[in-house]
């Protein structure tokens, strides 16, 4: 196995004495796509910036080998970070190429504007561009030198539909250039679609590490409907049901166990009409894993770091 | 050398190609001001406003100074490190090297630049007699008593609001003019303020340029004056730079607590 990208190894921080991350650990291997995903305040900026050798230096994280920011990983590391480089008075080509001209093998800059889609505003004033257009010229910046490592810090927000399918398109290539790329972002369904594997960071520890696949495999819960002329009290009993939700014209069984609530319905299938499954989402998935570790949270509150 | 000079024009297209507020306010108003002294007003003989032309010519290059460093130069680096430049560049190999070379360097040109409009003013409009070495040497007088106001700038600059920065640009640049004897002669002002106007870096870089200007020797009590305002103003802006990157951040290492964890 090649040497991972990032290794970090029980790390801690805290801003002001308020702990905002908590024993993480997690290794890194080249080509890895991995989605960072929390709720605002999880500590993912904050992870972010201590491997990027942004805040000081904590104890138990390697990068390319080293300490953040040694010169090998400066060299080798793109970073896209939440803001924009919003500069008046400068074009976007000059920022690109002021930007390419920090390493020693930058592409051309009009390469890279082609491939971030913004040829036709390289000579437009940057202060002047909509929230898409300024994203994508953030990120033309952290990839103009062809980095291994690619940091995207919510790199979507603003963006329109077309332009985030262009943008996760661009991904997917360098996916196949082996990039190794951590993305945070709200948009769950786009890590979903791009990340080989998601951690999902609940204050400042981590929920879950793992495939998204995997995790979907270990929630069998979901949601079945029907119309009946039965009274729903005969489905509050049935295996995996945790309520029976009554509406004008269907009755709705959330479960924790979708495979055994349905075989248990099957003596009432003569009776049950426009019924549909569905398994929980990966969002709802999410979100309880967030709820479960918030209740863990509750119930033991952590010793002071 | 390459990637400082693409630094440099980068930043002189923003700063000043780009930019017309700087023209007009470091360099057009310290002129409009000194036409309006000593062309519009009149008071004294003949020799003695030809005197005040050439010694208030000095007093508007400070003046231009001031406002290039408080509000341009200090407007500007603030949102550079409001919208990332600054971190973005020091995630970079070269880091914030050229950077702040670059704006060192474009600073004293400009400041170069104001100094000699300003005296093509004087000499055109006022006929005032300057030799090119008398010249020059305003030049580099200007240059060198402006590094305690740019480095002042440069801490105006990690002001975190913007507004808290324009308020700080005004309350220090306007009083600070009137108080060093930019605008009127000091004399005009109470003792009291006399004796504080005399120690600010304006002061002693106007009365550096006033006394060249007049031929006689410069006093190394200005010279010093003005080192010790710079070196001041370094020590200050160490301590806020240093401030600033730990005052919210406590490093807590190698945490191993139990993990309440569903991995």
């Amino acid at each position: 196995m090649p040497n991972p990208i990032i290794s970090l190894n029980h790390v801690a921080f805290a801003y002001n004495k308020q702990p905002v991350l908590r024993d993480i650990n997690l290794t890194i291997q080249p080509g890895e796509i991995i989605g960072l995903v929390g709720p605002n305040g999880a500590g993912k900026t904050t992870l972010l910036n201590l491997i990027q050798g942004i805040l000081p230096y904590a104890a138990g994280i390697t990068v390319f080998g080293g300490q953040p920011g040694n010169p090998t990983a400066k060299a080798a590391t793109g970073s896209m970070l939440q803001g924009n480089l919003k500069l008046p008075r400068v074009h976007v080509a000059e920022l690109i190429s002021l930007i390419g001209d920090q390493y020693t093998h930058p592409l051309p800059t009009s390469e890279v504007l082609a491939l971030t889609n913004l040829t036709a505003q390289a000579n437009q004033n940057v202060a002047t561009l909509s929230g898409g257009q300024l994203r994508r010229v953030t990120f033309a910046c952290a990839i103009v030198h062809q980095p291994q490592l690619l940091f995207l810090d919510e790199p979507t927000v603003g963006m329109d539909a077309q332009a985030r399918q262009e943008f996760w398109d661009l991904i997917s290539r360098m996916r196949a250039r082996h990039v190794t790329i951590i993305i945070t972002s709200h948009y769950l369904e786009e890590i979903q679609h791009v990340a080989d594997r998601i951690a999902i960071l609940r204050q400042g520890r981590f929920a879950y590490v793992g495939r998204w696949d995997q995790l979907q495999a270990a929630h069998n819960g979901g949601q079945i409907s029907f119309t009946t002329p039965l009274p729903p009290a005969t489905f509050s009993h049935l295996p995996g049901v945790t309520q029976v939700a009554a509406t004008a014209d269907h009755l709705t069984l959330p479960s924790q166990d979708t495979d055994l609530t349905v075989q248990a319905l099957v003596p009432f299938f003569p009776d049950l009409h426009h019924f549909t499954a569905t398994r929980q989402s990966l969002e709802t998935i999410y979100l309880d894993l967030v709820k479960e570790d918030d209740k863990n949270e509750e119930v033991s509150q952590p010793t002071a770091v | 050398m390459k990637k400082f000079l693409n630094q440099l024009q980068f930043d002189a297209k923003r700063l000043f190609l780009r930019n017309p507020q700087y023209t007009f306010f470091a360099i057009a108003m310290p002129i409009g001001f000194y036409i309006l002294f000593t062309k519009v007003m009149s008071f004294g003989t003949a020799s003695e406003m030809t005197a005040f032309a050439r010694s208030y010519m000095g007093s508007m290059i400070v003046y231009s100074v001031v406002i290039g460093a408080l509000f341009s130069l200090a407007a500007l680096m603030q949102h550079d490190r409001q919208v990332g430049l600054v971190q973005t560049l020091q995630l970079t190999p070269s880091g914030t090297t050229y950077y702040y070379a670059s704006l060192i360097t474009l600073m004293g040109l400009l400041n170069a630049l104001s100094a000699l409009a300003i005296m093509l003013v004087a000499v055109f409009v006022n006929q005032v007699t300057l030799s090119l070495t008398t010249g020059l040497g305003v030049l580099v007088i200007a240059v060198l008593g402006s590094i305690p106001l740019m480095i002042l700038g440069v801490l105006y600059s990690r002001v975190q609001s913007v507004e808290l920065l324009n308020v700080l640009s005004n309350l220090t640049s306007f009083p600070l003019a009137i108080i060093s004897g930019l605008w009127w002669p000091l004399n005009l002002l109470p003792t009291w303020a006399q004796a504080i106007g005399k120690v600010t870096p304006t002061y002693l870089t106007n009365h550096l340029l006033t006394r060249f200007l007049a031929g006689q020797s410069l006093p190394a009590h200005d010279m010093m004056g003005i080192a010790g305002w710079a070196g001041g103003m370094i020590i200050l802006l160490f301590v806020l730079a240093t401030w600033q990157k730990k005052a919210k951040v406590v490093i807590q290492h190698g945490s191993k607590e139990s993990q309440a964890s569903v991995q």
